[in-house]
């Protein structure tokens, strides 16, 4: 009886350990993030065959970190401008050295990149859900080093999927709370 | 006997409770129901300023295609002539219209640069002109229309929106008893939105609001996040440009219609915002050789901002704007709005909105949307009151 419990024990620390650990985050210690006032947001890598997920992702992320009031953010299209006159080859993985350059035309403090690897349906059998796993970093603009880098993956099939069925969440729905998720860990 | 007594007390008692239980539940649904789709309020279009006059010359301008579809352009154009004639406007003849555009190589018919207002007030006597614009045509049953019109006074290099209102209807909008309510025809359905758009017309130029057709569930398509800066002050009178939308949606014109939405909806609110004529930011754009490029810079911003003498530019991105065929289906409407402001040269709004026709529908298709106009109209609505009000 007392290894039967210990097996259902170990079984549930196996299950919960797989559920959780969904997320990374990385903060420079020695980096002020108070001293972070303007943001640029690159525009993304997308590693999924959406081809509108990275415009949605970006632009859910550049309203939210608005709406904090914590940041000011650029527009899209005064990245863009930034972008070609900076002659940066990968807008969604720039070098430090184009970073700095791009940040000196912009009058930015820091870039975001990110890239798009998961947005869409999921099936498993029949269960099928929608899911969004976004990865993101903060490069400074003084030296062009990685700041802050985060992940977050929401949505997907769980077992109360697989067992009851029920409809997925709207995409709009776990991109919003899969940024409100990053923003909280930039913030922490 | 006794016990008999309490028995039948108890069960008094417990149909009472059912009683009360079943009221509560139907209350519920009565309110659930009236949020999803009753509760639609009705929207009010400003009449014309009285220093324009009440009854100017009118030149109809041929209708702007931005459905880009195969649609009866002319009979629109000819069934409002007909419609404004009734209503005792004199219109200026086609062929006088035709003339002035030819000689003027007019091209765009989306909007009146001041080259062009000053040419229809003087070779064609007109004290205004109306623009049509044409956003979805689909004559498959239900038949389905969205149309914008507004008129723009001419006579001076600076023309000013008059009047503006639009119309986006589907044949099985209402379907009444029995399905006898249902427009088969698309040639009815047109005469509808024209007869609305003119009927508004006629109110705006006799000093009347007009109660509009559109509809705004209170909250229903509220952005989904916004930011307001401090920085926007709700008791100024902005000078607002609102640029074409940047479009990364499948629908071929969405940036130029979501514009079409924000200007409709911004001159609702004369007290708040004097809105640039599109036609005059268009011939800007050529002008200034701005190509907006995953949208717009400060320095478009600011070469607008110099040239048309403005506060405010409005614009944003269009990810998502489609309507859909036959009876089933649902309309769906995605996009970002962003205001730039002249003095801190700062974006002093950005949103992101995005529904369905079936948001917030929750019994028997009650409140639902039929065409991504009426939706977009709303969300846009949303967007510019909080605007206003913060």
């Amino acid at each position: 009886m007392a290894n039967l419990k210990r097996i259902i024990l170990l079984a549930v620390v196996v299950m919960f350990a797989g559920c959780g650990g969904r997320a990374a985050v990385y903060h420079d210690k020695n980096m002020d993030f108070g001293s972070i006032h303007t943001v640029a947001i690159m525009p993304f890598m997308n590693l999924t065959t959406d081809a509108g997920a990275a415009e949605r992702v970006r632009d859910v992320l550049s309203d939210s970190l608005l709406a904090t009031g914590a940041v000011y953010v650029l527009p899209s299209g005064e990245v863009a401008r930034g972008l070609a006159r900076a002659g940066v080859n990968s807008p969604s993985e720039p070098a430090p050295a184009e970073v700095k350059t791009f940040c000196s035309f912009v009058k930015a403090d820091a870039v975001i990149t990110g890239v798009i690897r998961e947005y869409g349906e999921v099936r498993s059998g029949n269960t099928s859900s929608t899911i969004i796993s976004v990865s993101l970093q903060m490069m400074e603009a003084q030296s062009g080093r990685i700041v802050w880098s985060a992940s977050a993956t929401e949505g997907g099939i769980t077992i109360w999927d697989r067992l009851f069925g029920g409809g997925a969440e709207p995409m709009n729905a776990i991109t919003q709370k899969a940024v409100d998720e990053l923003i909280k860990k930039l913030f922490a | 006997m006794a016990a008999c007594r309490r028995l039948l007390a108890a069960r008094y008692r417990l149909l009472v409770t059912r009683c009360r239980l079943l009221v509560i539940c139907l209350a519920m649904a009565c309110l659930a129901a009236a949020v999803s789709g009753c509760a639609a309020s009705s929207v009010r279009t400003p009449p014309v300023p009285a220093s324009y006059g009440r009854r100017p010359v009118v030149v109809v301008l041929p209708v702007q295609n931005l459905s880009r579809t195969d649609a009866p352009l002319k009979g629109i154009r000819q069934s409002f002539e007909d419609r404004l004639r009734k209503l005792g406007l004199r219109v200026v003849p086609e062929d006088v219209v035709e003339q002035v555009m030819a000689r003027h190589r007019m091209r765009d018919v989306g909007g009146l640069n001041a080259e062009m207002s000053l040419a229809f007030s003087k070779e064609a006597g007109a004290g205004a002109v109306l623009i049509t614009s044409l956003e979805l045509y689909d004559p498959t049953y239900p038949p389905k229309l969205a149309l914008t019109a507004r008129l723009v006074a001419t006579g001076s290099d600076e023309p000013e929106i008059l009047w503006m209102d639009s119309t986006g209807v589907s044949g099985d909008d209402k379907p009444g008893l029995l399905d006898l309510g249902i427009v088969r025809d698309p040639g009815r359905l047109l005469e509808k939105a024209v007869g609305y758009l003119a009927g508004s017309l006629d109110d705006a130029l006799s000093g009347r609001w007009t109660k509009g057709n559109g509809v705004l569930m209170a909250g229903r398509f509220k952005p989904n996040r916004f930011f307001r800066s401090p920085l926007l002050d709700p008791g100024r009178r902005y000078t607002v440009v609102v640029a074409p939308f940047y479009n990364v949606s499948h629908r071929s014109e969405a940036g130029n219609i979501m514009m079409l939405h924000f200007v409709e909806e911004l001159c609702r609110h004369r007290r708040h915002f004097r809105v640039i004529e599109p036609g005059l930011i268009r011939h800007e754009f050529l002008n200034e050789r701005i190509i907006m490029n995953d949208g717009i810079s400060f320095a478009n911003a600011d070469a607008l901002f110099s040239q048309l003498r403005a506060d405010l530019i409005v614009t944003g991105k269009v990810l998502d704007y489609q309507d859909y065929k036959g009876p089933d289906g649902n309309p769906s409407v995605d996009f970002d709005t962003l205001a730039i402001e002249d003095n801190s040269h700062e974006v002093v709004w950005s949103s992101s909105d995005s529904a369905t026709g079936k948001k917030g529908v929750y019994f028997f298709d009650r409140g639902r949307i039929s065409t991504a106009h009426r939706m977009a109209s709303a969300m846009a609505r949303s967007v510019v009151e909080l605007m206003i009000k913060g």
